[in-house]
């Protein structure tokens, strides 16, 4: 009996109708069994790169996925080609698409494609925090740097990030021009008008999906691609609230890093909450909000104080800094790091905060750690 | 170790407090009159809500609201006696959901001073004013600083889960829910 070989796919960049003709072609295909997955789930990418924005879905899908070979369906050739990348020339038909798919299987290390037969992980009954784990642990807003050292520079730029370089800062020059203007804001790409924002701001129609828009939050982008411009507040909807999205542009440039010049040791301190049942949740994001609310904490110690990654509190951070949700205090002049925080309510919070302090490693309370 | 924390849902009438309850409680909620079995308030004849949940230290919550029908200071201290903090619902579709906040925080003040509050802003999707920033303007005129107000739908089990994991930030942010 011959197996036929399971491969998960996943697509990016192609319209629904496309979509739906794509799963009948890939059911011709020869040699393997391809499935269309989501994007978490899959095996190899299948990016149709002849798009505008073509090279951003490639090098996003690249920085989510970095081991997971990319199928570059193009008229012209493949775009940004590395290791991982094979070429299907359009037309594609399901001979040559199962021939890059086995191209693909054989780039890809380790060894993928035997089908999906993972058994489920079991979830414990516990809790409110269990119907977000999943969501939490999956999600993608804040990357996988590990902790840096502050004390070094180019760790420090590694962490660090300029939002204007990123769909982030068009979309805030965007609703800048919006309010100076009293008018829409439309921003371009080349011709293609990638979003429009309406006169005060609150609100933004787009012509992307969801995935191609992320796909540009996530990269630099080339500046001189891209015009704001008076746009049409009568575009044609649906039209969203803009904080949600905000919310979701900075984390995606900032992918766990703070804002350039922000100071690592200033105590943190949460003016407003975010409205976190209506906005992306990202990791810990909870803890670090009651942590700044209650004891403005520094970025650095907020992530020994709560045992967390760097990451998750740098990314919370510059979600909030894009909301204008936080206020930075002075940071401690020639203080020894023990001697800040303080905390700002009294006696119930300080048996708490005794308790984060006894907590970090290198602390001079009498039971150090290792 | 593990710990048992108590948790009061309060505001108006209709605001939620019952629906909170139970689309988080792993117990069947309780409610009704009597219902004053296990570790619900006893002697009491009033309709009180009671709910249980178990977080994923093994630490318990229990979650207790009483009906909006009934006079504030009639069911006040029954519900806030040993209770680390206050989930205050708001009916944004009701005729002025300010000064409900502001009767109602003013109802539980000495209670807040020492635990803490939560605001989940409740028929979001009947009515989507006043703004959220309204609530927390309001909050913070008073004195209360950064208090965390979030819309929330109280049949919905993951804003209900946000809301009280809130309000367990406030009290220990160090601990893991
Ligand atoms: N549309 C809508 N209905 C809601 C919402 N929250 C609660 N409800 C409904 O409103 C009604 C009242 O909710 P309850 O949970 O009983 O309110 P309560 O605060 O316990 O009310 P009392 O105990 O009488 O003070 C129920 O039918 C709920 O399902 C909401 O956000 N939107
Ligand atoms: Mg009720």
């Amino acid at each position: 009996m011959k197996d036929r070989r399971v491969v998960r796919i996943c697509h990016a960049g192609m319209e629904e109708a496309e979509v739906r003709r794509f799963e009948v072609f890939v059911r011709h295909v020869e040699n393997v069994e391809c499935r269309l997955v989501d994007e978490a789930d899959a095996d190899v990418a299948m990016i149709d790169t002849d798009g505008e924005l073509g090279t951003y879905l490639v090098r996003a899908h690249r920085m989510l996925f970095p081991g997971r070979p990319i199928i570059h369906v193009s008229a012209q050739g493949s775009l940004g080609r590395d290791a991982l990348s094979v070429w299907a020339r359009k037309p594609v038909d399901p001979r040559a698409f199962g021939d890059a798919v086995a191209r693909a299987l054989t780039v890809a290390s380790p060894p993928v494609g035997h089908g999906g037969a993972a058994p489920g992980a079991v979830r414990r009954a516990s809790a409110l925090a269990q119907d977000r784990n999943a969501e939490r642990t999956a999600n993608l807003y804040v990357g996988t740097m590990s902790d840096i050292d502050v004390r070094d520079p180019a760790q420090r730029e590694r962490a660090s990030y300029h939002a204007g370089n990123y769909l982030q800062g068009l979309f805030e020059s965007a609703r800048r021009f919006a309010r100076e203007n009293g008018t829409a804001a439309a921003l371009l790409h080349r011709q293609d008008r990638i979003l429009t924002l309406n006169a005060n701001g609150h609100s933004y129609t787009t012509s992307l999906d969801r995935r191609s828009l992320r796909s540009l939050a996530l990269i630099p982008l080339v500046r001189q691609d891209f015009r704001i411009v008076v746009g049409s507040a009568r575009e044609d909807g649906p039209w969203h609230p803009a904080t949600p999205l905000l919310w979701e542009l900075a984390l995606w440039a900032a992918r766990g890093r703070i804002p350039f010049g922000v100071p690592f040791d200033a105590p943190v301190r949460l003016l407003r909450w975010p409205n976190l049942t209506r906005l992306a949740l990202t990791p810990d994001a909870i803890r670090i909000a009651g942590l700044w609310s209650g004891h403005p904490t520094s970025l650095l110690l907020s992530a020994r104080a709560l045992q967390v990654p760097q990451r998750h509190v740098f990314a919370f951070f510059s979600a909030c800094r894009a909301l204008d949700l936080l206020r930075l205090e002075d940071a401690p002049k020639n203080l020894p790091a023990s001697a800040q925080p303080h905390p700002s309510r009294e006696s119930a919070s300080r048996g708490l905060f005794d308790r984060i302090l006894d907590k970090l490693p290198g602390r001079t309370s009498g039971d150090a750690q290792p | 170790m593990t710990s048992r924390f108590k948790i009061i849902f309060s505001g108006p009438l209709g605001a939620g407090k019952s629906a909170a309850i139970a689309a988080v409680s792993e117990v069947s909620p309780v409610h009704g009159e009597g219902a004053a079995a296990g570790p619900s308030p006893a002697n009491t004849r009033m309709d009180m809500d009671f709910g249980a949940m178990r977080l994923g230290d093994g630490s318990t919550v229990h979650l207790y609201g009483a009906p909006g029908r009934e006079p504030l200071e009639a069911t006040r201290d029954i519900l806030t006696e040993g209770g680390v903090g206050l989930i205050l619902l708001i009916d944004s579709s009701r005729n002025d959901p300010l000064a409900d906040l502001a009767q109602f925080v003013a109802g539980f003040e000495r209670f807040i001073a020492s635990t803490g509050l939560v605001i989940g802003v409740t028929h979001r999707d009947l009515s989507a004013t006043p703004a959220l920033d309204a609530f927390a303007d309001k909050l913070a005129a008073a004195g209360y600083g950064a208090v965390p107000v979030f819309e929330a739908d109280p049949r919905d089990r993951r804003d209900v889960g946000i809301l009280i994991e809130a309000l367990l930030s406030l009290i220990d942010p160090v601990a893991r829910a």
